[in-house]
């Protein structure tokens, strides 16, 4: 056993191929194990904002008087365990609305709403992200941001 | 006799079959092409060689043919699968038996060492974000030479030239590794710049074939070392210092099988052999430029001794190039649009040199100055230690001269055209030209000498690793990606259509990005460029791309960029995906 992989091949096509698909195995799975690692070891959340349909297709900037932007708040969380979360959406620095969202490891989260535009201006649309950590919010720092304009 | 033949058209057999299974079938694949195939043509042409010499020829032959792959995988690779399983069968069939003579030995122990090291490497450069990850890369480095000395074994000396590959690029193996791990889906697109290019378009249409999964990108890196391991034993007398440091010029040179063909172009050249070394230089620029850039010189000076052979076949290769290489014309094609604004006489020379040291927002990071500086030291040394001059030595010292003096010009047509424009489009003069330099080092100087050649791998190894000192781009792409792909999956499920516009530091993600409709935008492109596309532009890349100081974005580009990254609509830390038109 003292040389594991030495092979001494006398005609031995058969053990030279095995012997690199060995050797090339024995890379790739050091390779996965450390992607594997940092995989694990790397853990946190996304934010975005898009329209009803939770995709960016109808996403409009521009609305007009009394009419209403539908939204919804999707989350992808990479923490290896389920987290609670706090979505808080703000519009000119009013807050309107408080979501709670338990979200799985590697999983989409959802959650819609609808705000009605009264005046014509330009609206100012945040979402923030926060965590709930024991009945208190910690802000994670994630945020995004529309500018709307109401004509 | 006919016992070993079924042996080889067995195994032939079995891997060919095997090609076709999901995933695994690129390794066996590989195994077919780069093994059984060039086994057979050496039988079929009665080469009698022996160990990693027949096994590095076999791995060169599975790459020269890779061209004709370029070719036919237009209609399907599964046809070029086909055209090597019957070409080897054929070959195997009608040749004489060959006994195989083929040691690939390796203890126990220092594997073990290699993996861990390889692992810890990994892992390190993910925790370790600061300048400290050069004493734990010093220490690993320390403990692989020192088993590479203590245990003697060629298969160590190929795993850890691997190794130190690896180590330059960690970024693009373990992306596509986590990649695989998050279910990306993965697409490439091949440029129409590399349509030229048949070798390199053949690797990448088996790639596509093989969803461009990591085992495929791990089996020809493997192969591609056997026969870079070769040619530095050709070049270099079978020593490791040598191949050390010459896999530390040029790991990060790119288009390893291009460049591996220039190497055996300038080995030929060395031996006087002037058609092969042409043959070499010919099907090097099938697989980029920077096969000619580095055997070109070399290769044609080597022709002097007849001026009209000379001037012939240089007029015929250049108008050659200048029509097949789609990458040259496009290098003439950027000079010649920029031709009016470069001036080069002095004083536009001295007020360039003065504005690059000077201005700070401009300054390029630590790390150039390190790999400038290191690159520069063989030359140095090769231009004051070298007393002895044949007419090797001299074609070697006149083609690092014009390499070095080419890297002089690209750097101020750089500096002259786009102020700090990152292109590497300089380096691809200046590493070919620190190559010659340690070629002709060792062909000179004497044994008392190789401890100079240790103290110059650490130095090369500095140099060669990845922008540690450049943050933003050491933080977002070497470590983050993680977090990238997580931005990417939601990216996937909410993006519907539009344009997706990514920077510069989402660059090694550019396959990835290519499922979408993404474009890479420019470093030195305005917003404005952009805007008059239709539908909503998605940009996916750094948040303050608009107001940081950056070595790669030029003021008036930062403000037209301010103007426009108003809305964001997903927000993942370093990367953020802003609306930029509704």
């Amino acid at each position: 056993m003292r040389r594991f992989i030495g092979v001494v091949s006398h005609g031995g096509v058969l053990w030279v191929v095995l012997t690199i698909a060995f050797l090339i195995s024995a890379l790739y799975l050091t390779l996965y194990l450390a992607a594997l690692f940092i995989k694990q070891t790397e853990q946190g959340v996304v934010l975005a904002l898009t329209d009803e349909t939770c995709k960016t297709e109808n996403l409009r900037l521009n609305y007009k008087v009394g009419e209403a932007g539908n939204y919804c708040i999707v989350v992808y969380s990479y923490y290896t365990s389920p987290k609670p979360f706090a979505a808080v959406v703000l519009l000119n620095n009013t807050q309107l609305h408080t979501f709670n969202l338990t979200t799985d490891p590697y999983t989409l989260t959802t959650a819609r709403f609808t705000i009605k535009f009264n005046k014509t201006g330009t609206y100012v649309l945040q979402l923030k992200l926060f965590e709930v950590r024991e009945a208190k919010l910690v802000d994670t720092g994630r945020a995004v941001e529309l500018n709307i304009h109401v004509g | 006799m006919w016992a070993n033949r079924l042996q080889l058209l067995a195994v032939a057999t079995a891997l060919f079959g095997a090609s076709f299974i999901p995933y695994w079938g690129s390794l066996a694949f590989g195994l077919l092409q780069f093994t059984i195939f060039g086994e057979a043509v050496q039988r079929f042409l009665r080469w009698d060689t022996k160990g990693y010499e027949r096994l590095g020829i076999s791995a060169g032959i599975g790459l020269a043919v890779m061209p004709l792959a370029g070719v036919l995988c237009q209609i399907g690779c599964i046809y070029w699968f086909i055209v090597i399983y019957i070409s080897t069968m054929i070959l195997a069939a009608v040749s004489k038996p060959h006994h195989v003579e083929l040691k690939l030995e390796m203890n126990t122990f220092p594997l073990v060492v290699y993996l861990i090291l390889l692992w810890a490497s990994l892992v390190t450069i993910y925790l370790v974000r600061n300048p400290l990850i050069y004493v734990f890369f010093l220490l690993y480095i320390s403990i692989l030479l020192y088993i590479n000395f203590r245990y003697k074994s060629e298969l160590l000396q190929i795993l850890t030239m691997i190794y130190i590959y690896i180590l330059v690029y960690a970024s693009d193996f373990l992306i596509r590794i986590i990649s695989e791990t998050f279910n990306i889906a993965i697409v490439i697109k091949i440029p129409t710049t590399y349509s030229s290019f048949l070798g390199h378009i053949g690797l990448l249409s088996i790639s596509v074939f093989y969803q461009y999964n990591s085992l495929f990108d791990l089996t020809l890196l493997f192969y591609q070392f056997l026969f870079m391991n070769l040619l530095f034993s050709k070049l270099f007398y079978n020593n490791f210092i040598y191949k050390l440091l010459s896999l530390l010029i040029l790991a990060k040179y790119g288009f390893i099988t291009s460049w591996l063909f220039g190497l055996y172009a300038i080995y030929n050249s060395i031996r006087g052999r002037t058609f092969l070394g042409l043959s070499a230089l010919l099907l090097s620029s099938l697989f980029g430029s920077r096969g000619l850039i580095l055997g070109g010189l070399p290769v044609i000076l080597s022709l002097v001794k007849s001026w009209r052979r000379l001037v012939i076949i240089t007029a015929t290769g250049t108008i050659l190039l200048g029509i097949f290489n789609d990458y040259i014309q496009n290098y003439y094609m950027i000079i010649n649009a920029f031709s009016k604004y470069i001036k080069l006489d002095l004083t536009t020379i001295i007020d360039i040199v003065i504005q690059f040291l000077i201005r700070n927002r401009l300054q390029p990071p630590l790390d150039f100055f390190i790999l400038v500086i290191v690159y520069i030291l063989p030359i140095l040394l090769s231009l004051f230690l070298i007393k002895q001059r044949n007419r090797e030595t001299i074609i070697l010292i006149v083609s690092m001269i014009i390499l070095f003096i080419m890297f002089g010009i690209m750097m101020l047509f750089r500096l002259s055209i786009f102020e700090n424009f990152a292109s590497d489009l300089p380096y691809f003069f200046l590493y070919p030209s620190s190559f010659l330099a340690i070629l002709i080092l060792s062909k000179v100087l004497n044994r008392k000498f190789h401890k100079l050649f240790l103290l110059l791998i650490l130095f090369f190894f500095i140099a060669s690793l990845p922008k540690f000192f450049y943050q933003p781009f050491y933080e977002s792409i070497f470590t983050k990606y993680v977090n990238y792909f997580s931005l990417l999956v939601v990216f996937d499920k909410v993006y519907v259509k539009g344009t997706l516009l990514y920077d510069y530091g989402s660059y090694p993600f550019r396959a990835y990005l290519a499922t979408y409709n993404a474009t890479m935008t420019a470093e030195w492109a305005p917003s404005s460029n952009y805007l008059s596309q239709k539908g909503p532009i998605f940009y996916l890349g750094s948040p303050d791309i608009a107001n940081r100081p950056m070595y790669f974005y030029l003021p008036h580009v930062q403000k037209s960029w301010l103007n426009v990254l108003r809305n964001k609509i997903i927000d993942s830390d370093q990367y953020a995906v802003f609306l930029l038109k509704p």
